[in-house]
């Protein structure tokens, strides 16, 4: 099964690399025929003229141009083949089979091949019966695109103004030219002032053509930072229908931050002791402060009161939920401060922080959402000792005592009040 | 009870040894103790006597004025003789108003609701309960001395008072004094007419002495009723008590029992006490003159002139008794009186305190309040007789005889 299964992949190898190999050096004629002498033969920018032929030494001159550049030129003798690079990567492969002297002009007939190449991509493939010289050729169009700012540096916030415009500076009309101006990162758009509609049907070339105005819309800046905006590309083809390409330029545009709000609650925990005798309350205040240039919404601080200490009452502006005290703020505006003052009752006898966690949230001026802040704060060591009568707990003997002496003291004023009662 | 080094003896000073706990031995210790002070009996006889001794006790207790009403559930009694307290009243809510002195101690003499300022009906009423009243002061000992504080005006006190001293003498052989009480002169004039008869029957009942103190003149020095009322017996409790303890104390010069018998023996049988205090350091003459002083008096008197005898017991810190200073006064005092006994008490860290006990020879203020008290008999005496005279009101009744009432 193993084997079998070796000699199936080796098999498909096989194959891939013969379709392979022969695209690689596939051949296919596209013309055979006669040609007669002083005519040309046009694949695309290359010219195959015949220009001398001799039925009687049976030969045939020829010469190869690319558009005007002479690439090739030598004398066949029948059956005999030449061989000239086309285009990128393809070749050209030409056979002299025969040549005619009966009519006016000597003929010669030819196969012409080419290799390496699509032929589709073939758009011009024909005899020219009035030579060279009549053969015509698509140019090359050159979009240039330049992007604009009407301001290189800006503050968060604030709006930049982006034209783009278009012109060919090649030399031959860009058909169906589309832009795309890709959505730009940091940036929010603003307004769109023009925009072309769709593909632009063509753009011709030369000094006098004026630029086309491609794009004129507003960005917000929205980070701070220096960014580069991103090219503008255009697609469009040569009169010939060959695809081009053109990149716009990046012009880069510095954003402050020097308008951007924020608001900056700070959270001031403190307690009036350090030290409490177990039982004993302490009075902790909490202070609120907005340090910040924004109001600070919906403040929430929750106070985290640890498990050995108990919350006892607050002011008007704490409330417990869920057991939790908690201070709510519909809005602390800039460089105010709101203070608190709630009492705890020191339950067990150990070393505790009472710790807060406070959230808000702020607009910066930029955004339209919210933002949300937070922080916490935790007040200094508060130690909890043994109470004045713990010694009590400790120890039920005491209690034994006092309540022997607390019987003693009552019978005694019993005793007492039945000697002085009348 | 009395505290007897680590163990308690309850009891009156009774000798009665079956009563005693808890040990025979210490017990023993304790009566030898015991018999070396003085026993003494303070009977408050009717409201004002009630007062009075209520007053004593609370001082007792001590603190003085300031004394609370808790102070009996947390202090004791503190006299330095062995004083037995005995409240006697017909009236048994004058008793219920007593706050600082035992329930066994405060004797209901049952009839009806007082005796409503009628000496007859309290002599009356003392006959026919004189072994209850009397068992009261056998059941509680036997004493070397004996105070009867009394109001002369009143119903109870001033009726019982007499009787009380009469059988008092005919039973036992230890003096008795009695603290009277003399009333406002606007009070009333049959309180005069009770206290003009009372006092006389004192002195006839065989009493050793009676000791005055006077509403009306520690009035006019001291303000108003409600304050002589308020004031009189906080001033006698404490010089009661001063008295007490100086006939108990160590003295650097001493006076004693047999003193104060031989002061209260003298003259007519009347008597007052002088008092001061001082609440700063004076001179210790300055202390003696202000004790014999009208403010330091109970009684309007002139000393100087009226006095027969006198007992001056000083005490204070040593460094404010000048020898020198107290027998200067003391001079001065004996060459106007005669005879003057004298007792210095040291208490360090005190200022002076002086107590005078003075008899007298005669008493104009109590003869000016003899001829008010006459006016007031006859001014009675008239009214009685118009109301058995007048027909009028016979003439009026008379219109009616035979009649019934018409439905």
């Amino acid at each position: 099964m193993k084997l079998k299964g070796i000699y199936i992949t080796v098999l498909f190898a096989f194959l891939v690399l013969l379709i392979y190999s022969s695209t690689a050096s596939a051949k296919t004629a596209v013309y055979e025929g006669d040609i007669e002498e002083g005519q040309a033969y046009q694949l695309n920018n290359y010219i195959i003229e015949i220009t001398d032929i001799f039925p009687e030494a049976n030969t045939a001159s020829y010469y190869v141009y690319e558009k005007d550049k002479e690439v090739a030129n030598g004398l066949l003798d029948v059956n005999e083949s030449v061989e000239f690079d086309f285009e990128e990567g393809g070749k050209i492969q030409m056979r002299l089979k025969s040549v005619h002297s009966g009519g006016v002009l000597p003929r010669a007939t030819v196969e012409i091949s080419i290799l390496n190449y699509n032929i589709g991509d073939l758009y011009v493939n024909e005899v020219i019966e009035s030579g060279r010289s009549a053969a015509t050729f698509a140019g090359d169009p050159k979009l240039v695109i330049t992007k604009s700012v009407d301001k290189s540096k800006i503050e968060l916030g604030e709006d930049v103004t982006v034209t783009v415009k278009a012109k060919n500076t090649g030399n031959d009309t860009a058909n169906n030219v589309s832009f795309t101006d890709p959505k730009q990162e940091h940036f929010v758009l603003e307004e769109t002032t023009y925009e072309v509609s769709g593909a632009v049907p063509e753009i011709d070339y030369g000094e006098s053509v004026p630029e086309t105005l491609v794009y004129i819309y507003k960005l917000k800046a929205a980070e701070a930072g220096t960014f580069d905006l991103r090219a503008v590309t255009a697609t469009y083809t040569n009169s010939a229908g060959q695809a081009y390409q053109s990149s716009s330029n990046t012009p880069s545009i510095n954003v402050s931050e020097e308008n951007k709000q924020s608001a900056n609650v700070e959270t001031a925990m403190n307690v009036d002791v350090s030290s409490v005798e177990r039982n004993g309350e302490i009075t902790s205040t909490v202070v609120l402060r907005n340090t910040g240039n924004a109001p600070a919404q919906a403040v929430r601080l929750d106070i985290l009161v640890p498990e050995g200490l108990e919350y006892v009452e607050g002011e008007d502006g704490i409330e417990t939920v869920g057991g939790t005290p908690r201070i709510y703020i519909e809005t602390l505006e800039p460089n105010n401060d709101k203070e608190f003052t709630y009492t705890l009752k020191a339950k067990e006898i150990g070393t505790y922080n009472v710790s807060s966690e406070l959230s808000y949230e702020y607009n910066n001026g930029i955004d339209a959402g919210n933002l949300k802040g937070s922080n916490k704060s935790t007040t200094s060591s508060i130690n909890v000792k043994e109470g004045k009568f713990d010694f009590i707990i400790k120890n039920p003997l005491y209690i034994i005592i006092f309540i022997i002496i607390l019987a003693a003291a009552g019978v005694h004023i019993y005793r007492r009040h039945r000697q002085y009662r009348y | 009870m009395q505290p007897l080094g680590s163990i308690y003896i309850e009891g009156t000073g009774n000798t009665d040894i079956n009563r005693i706990t808890p040990d025979r031995k210490n017990v023993e210790i304790f009566l030898k103790w015991r018999s070396f002070l003085l026993n003494i009996l303070v009977i408050g006889n009717g409201q004002c006597g009630n007062r009075i001794l209520d007053s004593i006790n609370r001082h007792a207790l001590g603190g003085g004025k300031s004394c609370g009403k808790l102070a009996r559930f947390y202090s004791t009694q503190r006299f330095k003789s062995h004083v037995e307290t005995l409240a006697l009243n017909t009236a048994i809510n004058d008793l219920k108003e007593m706050k600082f002195t035992k329930a066994k101690d405060r004797i209901h003499i049952e009839h009806l609701h007082g005796v409503g300022a009628n000496r007859n009906i309290g002599k009356q009423v003392f006959e026919e309960k004189k072994e209850i009243i009397m068992r009261q002061i056998e059941e509680r000992g036997n004493f070397d001395m004996a105070f009867v504080i009394t109001s002369a005006s009143g119903g109870t006190g001033s009726s019982f008072t007499p009787l009380l001293v009469k059988e008092m003498k005919n039973r036992y052989n230890y003096p008795v004094y009695c603290l009277v009480v003399l009333p406002f002169r606007e009070e009333g004039t049959l309180y005069l007419q009770n206290t003009a008869f009372s006092i006389q029957e004192i002195r006839q009942s065989g009493a050793d002495g009676i000791i005055l103190a006077d509403n009306q003149y520690l009035k006019n020095i001291g303000g108003s009723i409600q304050e002589a009322y308020d004031g009189i017996n906080d001033m006698i409790a404490e010089r009661i008590l001063f008295l007490l303890d100086a006939l108990d104390s160590e003295m650097m010069m001493v006076t004693d029992l047999g003193d104060f018998q031989t002061v209260m023996s003298g003259g007519a049988g009347l008597a007052t006490i002088g008092f001061f205090r001082a609440d700063k350091e004076i001179p210790i003459k300055t202390a003696i003159q202000n004790s014999l002083s009208p403010s330091g008096l109970l009684f309007s008197t002139n000393v100087y002139e009226e006095a027969s005898r006198a007992m001056i017991v000083i005490k204070g810190d040593r460094k404010y008794l000048s020898i020198d200073d107290i027998s200067t006064e003391i001079e001065k005092l004996s060459g106007a009186v005669g005879q003057v006994f004298k007792g210095i008490i040291v208490r360090s860290g005190e200022y002076p305190q002086v107590l005078s006990v003075l008899t007298l020879e005669s008493a104009r203020e109590m003869e000016n309040l003899y001829s008010v008290a006459v006016q007031a008999i006859n001014q009675e005496k008239a009214k009685k007789q118009r109301v058995e005279e007048g027909s009028e009101m016979e003439k009026a009744f008379s219109q009616i005889e035979g009649m019934e009432p018409e439905y």
